[in-house]
């Protein structure tokens, strides 16, 4: 069965990670231009929006350097904001396409529940996780090769922020997925919760919702945050399994 | 003792339609039971029930114990109603799938069995007509060893040839000390195929019984007049009705009734009269 859910998952995550490879390797053969580019806007307006006059000066002072630019402008921006996407389009079709296709009947009179849900849950999980691990070790190993190198602390803050928030998203996906039968409800969901995650930390009491700003920003928060998200996510997984165990179909 | 031993069996859908009103009947061995139904009576209801893939009320007995989920998956082979697989696999990669599924598939025989069907098994799914992935999907079935076959509509999209062919493995099943609880709209084949037959209509059980004790239990009468008692009743020409009746009444009606003739009744007579019910005999 691994089989079965690798090669139906395996043109969403070639897709997904050709994209994000084709974005890496631009978004560092450019990095002087790009980085000349920030300057130049921030030189015409001042400062940067949001940002102190110190905080503009240190920005424009260490956006040249390897270790801050890779933070900054890819953890923290291009690839960081599009994780809870790729975990949203790899997990929204793992149960509700089966259920619309009517193909789950041929799983679940053959195998228990609970082996089924397990394997494709982690089948995607895998994969999800794959891509992030890349995304975010490839550029730690390219920077120890340059003048400024990552510190290793750096990199690991960012790699348990960005794998336990993709982990969130696709866990909370997987929920829905075993919920609907439909795979457009399911994707609606998804980004249902995602819009609401995203508007409802605008609320001083609900701020720690904000998971965008751990995935984004891990060295404001402890790490704690990532394993509260991990803990959740095993928590939905669960919850997951529970619902797919007891669903008529 | 029964196989499997099904009691009040009911469900009731969240939309409000109650698909089982508590339904009994049973499989035994070496058996091929028949359900027999309109669209919607509740045969593919039954079914899943029995296989666990929904939950519902009343009690389902294998081997005189309550039916577990775990014994659905040691002892029943299940085909869905709609054939459906993965449309990128061929059927060499399904019958690989179907192996990792589950360790009582043999791929041997998987392989026989395209022979028999006549099917390419690297052909992908999606290129199958509607026939070959029935076929497809009952070599599957056929090739895993198992007590029970539950099979929902087998010969769907079936050439006659085919249909047959289907039939006879069927058959076979019950030969090597299986049984098969099936479901087909075409009379024609359960007449040739199934050992008893339950005959459902909007939820509840109309018959359950051999072919040749139901065609013993039903008589039909053309008459002019209008019948007092009857399970059907079809206008044939200007002035006469076909009625289909019990047997027990058949003397009493045509004592009271002289001029009702009596008719060479079919299976088919039975089956719609039993289906329609137009009558106040319940």
């Amino acid at each position: 069965m691994w089989i079965k859910e690798f090669a139906d998952m395996r043109i969403r995550f070639f897709v997904i990670l050709f994209i994000f490879s084709a974005a890496l390797i631009l978004f560092f053969g450019m990095k002087n231009y790009i980085t000349q580019t920030i300057l130049n806007v921030s030189l015409d307006q001042g400062t940067f929006p949001l940002m102190s006059e110190e905080q503009s000066r240190l920005f424009m002072t260490n956006i040249h350097r390897f270790d801050f630019y890779t933070a900054s402008q890819w953890y923290g921006k291009n690839f960081g904001q599009f994780i809870p996407f790729i975990a949203i389009i790899l997990a929204f079709p793992v149960f509700s396409r089966e259920v619309e296709k009517k193909t789950i009947y041929f799983l679940i009179t053959r195998k228990k529940r609970s082996s089924i849900f397990f394997i494709k849950f982690f089948c995607g999980a895998f994969f999800n996780a794959l891509i992030i691990f890349l995304m975010v070790t490839v550029p730690y190993l390219m920077s120890l090769f340059t003048d400024y190198p990552m510190r290793t602390d750096i990199f690991l803050n960012y790699l348990l922020a960005q794998v336990s928030g993709g982990s969130f998203w696709y866990s909370i996906t997987i929920l829905f997925s075993v919920l609907f039968n439909d795979q457009i409800k399911t994707a609606l969901a998804s980004f249902g919760v995602f819009i609401a995650v995203s508007v409802l930390p605008l609320l001083e009491v609900l701020r720690f919702l904000n998971i965008y700003s751990y995935i984004l920003n891990p060295l404001q928060h402890t790490r704690l945050y990532g394993l509260v998200l991990l803990t959740v996510s095993a928590i939905l997984c669960l919850g997951g399994n529970y619902i797919f165990k007891k669903k008529d179909y | 003792m029964a196989l499997v031993q099904i009691n009040s069996l009911k469900k009731s859908y969240r939309s409000g339609v109650r698909a089982l009103k508590k339904i009994s009947f049973d499989l035994q061995d070496n058996e091929v039971l028949a359900l027999l139904g309109p669209n919607g009576a509740g045969k593919t209801t039954a079914l899943k029930s029995i296989m666990g893939i929904i939950k519902s009320g009343g009690e389902i007995l294998f081997k005189s114990r309550p039916l577990t989920r775990e014994d659905a998956l040691q002892n029943i082979v299940f085909v869905p109603e709609e054939k459906n697989l993965y449309d990128h696999f061929s059927a060499k990669q399904l019958s690989k799938i179907a192996k990792q599924l589950t360790p009582k598939f043999d791929s041997s025989k998987f392989d026989s069995y395209m022979e028999v069907f006549e099917l390419n098994k690297n052909q992908k799914f999606s290129h199958l007509s509607n026939g070959m992935k029935t076929l497809v999907y009952l070599s599957l079935a056929f090739s895993t060893d198992s007590l029970i076959y539950i099979l929902d509509e087998p010969t769907w999209g079936l050439d006659p040839l085919m249909r047959n062919t289907v039939l006879r493995e069927i058959r076979n099943l019950t030969f090597n000390g299986k049984s098969v609880i099936y479901t087909s709209h075409i009379l024609s084949e359960v007449e040739k195929t199934a050992d008893r037959i339950v005959i459902l209509n909007k939820g509840k059980i109309r018959e359950f019984d051999s072919m040749d004790e139901i065609k013993l239990k039903y008589a039909a009468l053309s008459s002019s007049q209008d019948l007092p008692s009857y399970i059907s009743k079809k206008r044939v020409s200007e002035s006469d009705f076909l009625y289909i009746v019990r047997s027990s009444e058949l003397t009493m009606l045509k004592n009271s009734y002289p001029s009702a003739r009596q008719e060479e009744i079919s299976f088919e007579d039975i089956f719609e009269a039993l289906v329609r019910r137009d009558s106040d005999v319940d």
